[in-house]
């Protein structure tokens, strides 16, 4: 919240002389960091702008109102940390245990069993719960 | 030491320390907007699943419209391939229900494909990002025509979907299934569906 009043900088690209136009100079998307037009062309990104900003600061952080799914985001996940996976960590359901209804092509007992097994050990370490914390 | 419980967490004055591509070409870090604003859902009925319960299982994660909160948000959740077998991620423009009902799907349809969960395990992350990214990237001709995408673990395989807003423009699905075939690397084929021929098991209506 600056109170200095300054010109609003004029959306100026330069580049040093001899450097390539990008591949997608003419297109909306990359080359254009603004790139919607008067009329309402969409804004657009191809594959591999997005994916150069996929490690920035900005890009690292987890939004504050990202719901908290037990085994699906929260704390501790494998590739965060780069630790190494521990599945039965990591299968952890998101629904209690309930009466079982017929159904499904994917049901599968054992991994039920496995999953509530995993589940308290997991309740039992109190970590989900304390561990939190954003 | 009194007021040790006091939550003092810090907010980053994020407004004020704003640096745009115009002030610094390279160190910039303003957020790159979307089109659209997404909302990623989760959901895994498990066994308990039927047409009257599903809805309960449905998890809103977030609402995002930059790229970097995009990436923020995948940066930070389960991958595909670690997910539990029944999980579904669901990303749809916000305001549309990942389901038949809503009216932005009611009278639509998918394409989707169906990948042998053994054959796809190293690649299913890829396939999925690179689905998503086509979407919030808006790289559909008939960006309008697309409501969302679902990755969905099952036992024996990982289904990818598209799903359309109409289902009678064969012109329009058939770009989108184009498109999106050639973004996600999907090798196979893919069909269109509308949801009404799939809650009642008719045919394939076309393919890509």
């Amino acid at each position: 919240m600056s109170t200095n009043s300054r010109a609003i900088p004029l959306p100026s690209r330069r580049a040093e002389p001899g450097t390539p136009i990008p591949l997608d100079y003419g297109t909306t998307p990359g080359g254009t960091i603004y790139s919607s037009t008067p009329g309402g062309t969409r804004i657009i990104y191809d594959r591999n702008t997005l994916l150069s900003l996929r490690n920035s600061p900005l890009s690292r952080t987890p939004p504050a109102k990202l719901a908290f799914v037990a085994g699906v985001t929260g704390a501790s996940l494998p590739h965060q940390a780069g630790s190494i996976h521990n599945r039965s960590h990591l299968n952890v359901e998101t629904h209690d245990s309930g009466s079982d209804d017929d159904s499904d092509e994917d049901s599968d007992d054992e991994k039920r069993k496995a999953v509530a097994k995993a589940q308290e050990e997991e309740d039992a370490k109190g970590k989900l719960k304390k561990g939190f914390s954003w | 030491m009194a007021q040790s419980d006091n939550n003092t967490l810090a907010v980053p004055a994020e407004e004020s320390k704003y640096v745009t591509v115009f002030n610094d070409p390279v160190n910039f870090n303003a957020k790159h907007p979307l089109h659209s604003s997404w909302t990623l859902w989760f959901d895994n009925p498990g066994k308990k699943s039927n047409a009257n319960n599903w809805e309960q299982s449905l998890k809103e994660l977030i609402t995002f419209d930059t790229v970097e909160d995009f990436w923020g948000v995948y940066n930070n959740i389960m991958k595909t391939c670690d997910l539990a077998i029944s999980s579904n991620y669901h990303l749809f423009k916000q305001g549309i229900k990942p389901m038949w009902e809503d009216p932005a799907n009611k009278r639509g349809g998918k394409w989707s494909i169906q990948l042998p969960r053994n054959k796809t395990m190293g690649e299913i992350d890829n396939i999925w990002l690179f689905t998503m990214l086509a979407c919030i990237g808006e790289a559909f001709e008939y960006e309008n025509e697309v409501c969302g995408a679902v990755v969905s673990v099952r036992k024996a395989f990982f289904r990818i979907a598209v799903w359309t807003r109409s289902s009678d423009n064969q012109d329009m699905a058939m770009s989108i299934g184009r498109t999106l075939k050639k973004a996600a690397n999907i090798h196979g084929t893919m069909e269109f569906q509308s949801h009404h021929d799939s809650s009642s098991n008719a045919g394939k209506a076309w393919t890509v």
